[in-house]
């Protein structure tokens, strides 16, 4: 399908703005929109989030079952972490299996999970080299308002704090009932657009931006992962400037996580 | 996480249901309007745990041209269940399930939509199954058309659905899941609530004439109750009665 | 203006009455088609939309962004089903075939007047008149279609005092888009009071609440 009509004089409009340090609505470059979460919001679902941001809307469900772990790592537990972009969250989208876009956006929230250890995948495992649970992790976007990067990322983590393990179903001993998560990791996302640097893009933003880099850190604000996106390029001092940001957007974000569960 | 047995008896001496309704209840209803901001048209509904949204874009430009229609609009219905609105995760992506669902809810839609108004354009309505608990497709269908009056498209009614069913020899309205699962039959009925003409039946079970006919007008009757909140939902966007 | 019905496609809405816009007869029997406003005129009652895809007149006025260029034309996305097309001869210069991208390319936005529509809903637009024309800057917001006449305002009413309250150039398009510009205006203030407008437009005494909320602003 065609890509979203943005008139030239509305793209100009945009970039003076940032110029100026500000955006069209009213945020200031590195301001998020308003953070909503609500948890355990699916019953069904070993865990469950339903989560805004601005206009943007996600819900992601955790469903756990046993089964057997890959060869290479008999001992652990197994994750697997999916993103749909529903086609009812944008007029652009279409139905059909996943495409490139949310392909990345599930590998990068994939990153964030595996490389933060927020979950002890070892812990996972009930028999080694025979059963292990696995998790799955599905990020559904509803409603497509732009940064589904660091949306995806919350509802995620939200829903994976939330969860419970369904010993019961399956007959095994309860070890632990929750999946003993001890760090939060949190994306954000930076957009270099029209000579600035802007945070939390709407899509509109993003659509006009030249370059996208996201910064994933944990609760102990160590790096855990990055992804550089869309065509253009980023300098070294700029680099430098979006991770010390993002490390401080994160903390912020990462009290409205603790906060609303 | 609950997993659906069968009860000893689905109505207890008091003519009560496991989960303490009456036959011809249903469950808590509720209903908003445009809850979703990129879609022309949107809905969000509960029935019981069942949670679904639904959104409508168009009419609009019809990609690949070659559907287009040169006098008049088509409809496009696609119905998909998120892997964990279900006991057991659900493969992503349509079953054979999804797209009888999806057909047949189009033609039920299709029906009370003023086509000939927009040649040419499509008409595309998307359903999310989040919490699946018995009746997604009838629960769906009645949130797709509030959907479709949201972003305005002209019709000549909206379509509330819902489905009757047999349990313990009884003829009852709106099954959950354990009835769902293990009663005797199901009959998702949709209808045009001003004129009462049905414009979706299926059935799937064992039941007689005459349990049809009981079956139908059961299911009639919740329809109308479902019309009320589905208009509602609408008026009260707008503060008007 | 009394504050009007919501009404929802099905409805009754009146008997032995004439039909009018976004409604369909039944018998002696009105029923609306649209969820929408119960306009009740006497002898005829119709329907105001909520929402509604804008669907193009022969003379409507609107704004147009160009989706694509042909050898010898242009084409314009008008916030509807369908696609305009703007050929080269009703641009205002004279171009050769072949270099209309130096006149008008993808993402430009023009005001175009629609001058014909086929039964086959094939719309086309010229550019040639006082008026029409390319924008040059300023944004463009998008409205619901149905809610332009309320922009406007009895005899242009409202829209003249968003002008004067806050100083910005507003053209609005029947296809519901506007375009807001000025150099030394209040264009976030314009865009909010606009935003509020196709709101409330079910509201009575809207002009003087819409002017209170600029004059608050202001201060």
């Amino acid at each position: 399908m065609d890509e979203e009509i943005i008139a030239e004089i509305e793209k100009d409009y945009i970039f003076d703005l940032i110029q100026k340090g500000t955006r069209s609505d009213e945020r200031n470059l590195e301001e998020y929109r308003d953070i909503n979460i609500e948890t355990n919001y699916v019953k069904k679902a070993d865990g469950s989030a339903k989560v805004s941001l601005g206009d943007t809307k996600v819900v992601t469900g955790v469903k756990m079952e046993t089964g057997e772990p890959f060869e290479d790592t008999p001992d652990q537990g197994v994750l697997i972490t999916n993103a749909e972009l529903n086609a009812m969250a944008s007029p652009v989208y279409e139905p059909g299996p996943p495409g490139k876009e949310a392909t990345e956006i599930s590998r990068v929230v994939d990153r964030g999970i595996r490389e933060s250890e927020a979950i002890d995948l070892k812990s996972l495992c009930i028999e080694e080299g025979e059963e292990v649970w696995m998790v799955f992790v599905d990020v559904h976007v509803i409603d497509q308002g732009g940064n589904l990067f660091d949306v995806s990322m919350i509802s995620a983590i939200s829903a994976l704090l939330t969860a419970e393990i369904p010993y019961e179903q399956y007959d095994k001993d309860p070890e632990a009932t929750s999946l003993n998560i001890n760090t939060i990791p949190v994306s954000c996302t930076a957009l270099k657009c029209g000579n600035g640097i802007i945070y939390d893009p709407t899509y509109i933003e993003e659509r006009i931006g030249e370059t996208r880099l996201t910064v994933i850190t944990d609760s102990s604000e160590n790096i855990v992962g990055m992804q550089k996106g869309l065509g253009g390029s980023w300098t070294q001092e700029e680099i430098k400037e979006v991770v010390k940001t993002s490390t401080q957007k994160g903390k912020e974000i990462r009290k409205t996580i603790k906060s609303s569960i | 996480m609950v997993k659906v047995e069968k009860p000893d008896e689905f109505i207890d001496e008091e003519g009560k249901r496991v989960d303490g309704r009456d036959l011809n209840e249903l469950r808590p209803v509720k209903i908003e309007a445009n809850v979703l901001n990129r879609a022309d048209g949107s809905c969000y509904i509960e029935l019981g745990d069942n949670k679904i949204y639904a959104a409508v874009y168009g009419p609009r430009e019809v990609h690949p041209r070659h559907l287009q229609e040169p006098d008049r609009a088509i409809v496009r219905y696609k119905y998909s269940m998120a892997p964990f609105s279900v006991s057991d995760r659900k493969r992503p992506g349509p079953g054979r399930r999804s797209k009888e669902i999806s057909k047949v809810s189009e033609e039920a839609l299709e029906s009370a939509i003023f086509l000939e108004k927009y040649p040419k354009s499509v008409i595309d309505v998307f359903v999310e199954i989040v919490e699946s608990a018995a009746g997604t497709r009838t629960t769906s269908l009645t949130a797709a058309s509030v959907a479709c009056a949201d972003a305005g498209i002209p019709m000549r009614d909206l379509i509330a659905s819902c489905a009757s069913g047999k349990i313990d020899e009884e003829i009852v309205l709106d099954l959950n899941e354990p009835e769902d699962n293990h009663g005797d039959a199901d009959v998702p009925v949709a209808m045009m609530p001003r004129t009462e003409d049905i414009t979706l039946l299926q059935m799937d079970g064992d039941l007689t004439a005459e349990e049809i006919d009981e079956a139908i007008d059961l299911a009639k009757e919740g329809c109308k109750q479902l019309y009320e909140e589905q208009k509602n939902a609408l008026k009260s966007k707008y503060g008007g009665k | 203006m009394p504050e009007r019905k919501t009404v929802v496609p099905g409805e009754l809405i009146g008997r032995d009455k004439k039909a009018g816009e976004n409604t369909y007869r039944d018998g002696d029997s009105v029923y609306a088609s649209v969820y929408g406003f119960k306009n009740d005129k006497g002898r005829e009652v119709e329907v105001l939309p909520i929402r509604s895809s804008y669907i193009p007149n022969e003379g409507d006025k609107v704004i147009g962004i160009v989706t694509d260029v042909n050898f010898n034309c242009w084409y314009l996305d008008i916030n509807s089903p369908y696609d305009a097309r703007l050929p080269i001869s009703l641009h205002p210069e004279y171009i050769e075939t072949g270099d209309l991208e130096q006149h008008l390319r993808i993402d430009d936005a023009v005001i175009v007047e629609v001058t014909e529509v086929d039964k086959e809903k094939n719309v086309s637009a010229k550019m040639d008149e006082k008026g029409l024309k390319k924008l040059e800057s300023g944004r463009i917001i998008e409205i619901s279609p149905p809610k332009v006449p309320r922009v406007i305002g009895k005899n242009a009413s409202m829209i003249s005092m968003l002008k004067r309250e806050t100083n910005c150039d507003l053209y609005v398009g029947q296809n519901g888009r506007i375009w807001v510009s000025g150099s030394e205006c209040r264009v976030n203030d314009a865009i909010n009071a606009i935003k509020m407008i196709e709101k409330k437009s079910n509201i009575s005494g809207l002009t003087d609440k819409i002017r209170n909320y600029l004059k608050e602003e202001e201060e």
